[in-house]
């Protein structure tokens, strides 16, 4: 008998070693999901991280919002979010701001990719296990679904004091914030480390 | 699937969080990862009640004291967390009507 996974939410010992493509095991007991098997998960990574590459650099190239107001028109890029925190004196905020929305997501895709490029072609690499390491732990601190609903609620705010025009880099953002998501979930956990496992020992 | 009714602690074993790799407990640290395993989380339940009943005391001031001031032309204007839900509740019924 091949007992090969424990299920985080109740620890019942479970066997998912002959998983269909496609298919998803939940645990039997409390219902948790366990784990998916897709022979091409790696391929949807890397297709979904290259767009998401790409509308992070649009989202950057352009501007992201516009006010105007009694006759002063502002226009504000998604780099001028952490600035104008950082002039207003709020330096710790700005790092933050900058870290969460921009460089964890640019280096969480960068991750992704190097994980996922050998992956696909089925080959051993020396940085595949201390990448993993390093996206596992990092991916929860990608908070770019969180700046994306903060936006919109502040939007509902300012959008009665003034005229908000939405720039096209606010639709690369959230086109990326999909994308980025889209990415992040099919690169399941277990199927990862098992892979990277099954190369290094070949 | 083929399955045992049983607990990995009951065997002794424990699932790395970082790789879910199965590992003896007795090994505290993954062999697959080198993550660092434990089984049960200690006090988990005393713990749970404690941040519980903070978070259940924050929830009051969270939602009685205002949450953003608006600043403009000299003017301050407070609002909460539910005043802004019932701003954007009436924005939209208004557009609707």
């Amino acid at each position: 008998m091949n007992v090969n996974i424990a299920c985080h939410g109740c620890d019942l010992l479970i066997d998912v070693s002959e998983l269909a493509d496609g298919s998803i095991a939940d645990c039997p007991r409390c219902g948790g999901f366990l784990t998916r098997f897709r022979i091409d998960a790696y391929e949807r990574v890397v297709a979904s991280s290259i767009a998401s590459v790409i509308c992070l650099i649009l989202a950057n190239s352009f501007p992201f919002l516009s006010f105007a107001a009694s006759g002063l028109e502002s226009v504000m890029t998604l780099l001028s979010t952490p600035g104008s925190l950082w002039k207003h004196g709020m330096p710790v905020f700005a790092f933050l701001v900058a870290a969460f929305i921009i460089i964890i997501p640019a280096v969480v895709l960068f991750l992704l990719l190097a994980i996922a490029v050998p992956l696909a072609q089925r080959k051993s690499r020396w940085w595949l296990q201390p990448a993993a390491h390093l996206l596992f732990k990092m991916q929860g601190w990608a908070m770019v679904e969180v700046f994306m609903i903060g936006v919109i609620v502040s939007l509902v705010k300012i959008m009665a004091m003034a005229t908000v025009i939405i720039g096209v880099s606010f639709w690369a953002y959230a086109a990326f914030s999909i994308l980025f998501t889209f990415a992040l979930a099919n690169l399941d956990r277990y199927q990862c480390w098992n892979l990277i496992e099954e190369l290094e020992s070949e | 699937m083929s399955q045992v009714q049983t607990s990995a602690l009951s065997h002794g074993l424990a699932a790395c969080h970082m790789c879910c790799k199965l590992a003896p407990l007795d090994q505290h640290h993954c062999p697959r990862c080198g993550s660092v395993m434990h089984a049960r989380k200690s006090d988990s339940l005393q713990r749970t009640l404690a941040l519980l009943v903070t978070a259940c005391v924050l929830y009051i001031p969270a939602n009685v004291y205002p949450i953003m001031l608006t600043d403009q032309l000299g003017s301050t204007e407070p609002s909460t967390i539910m005043g802004g839900l019932a701003v954007s509740i009436a924005d939209t019924l208004k557009a609707r009507l």
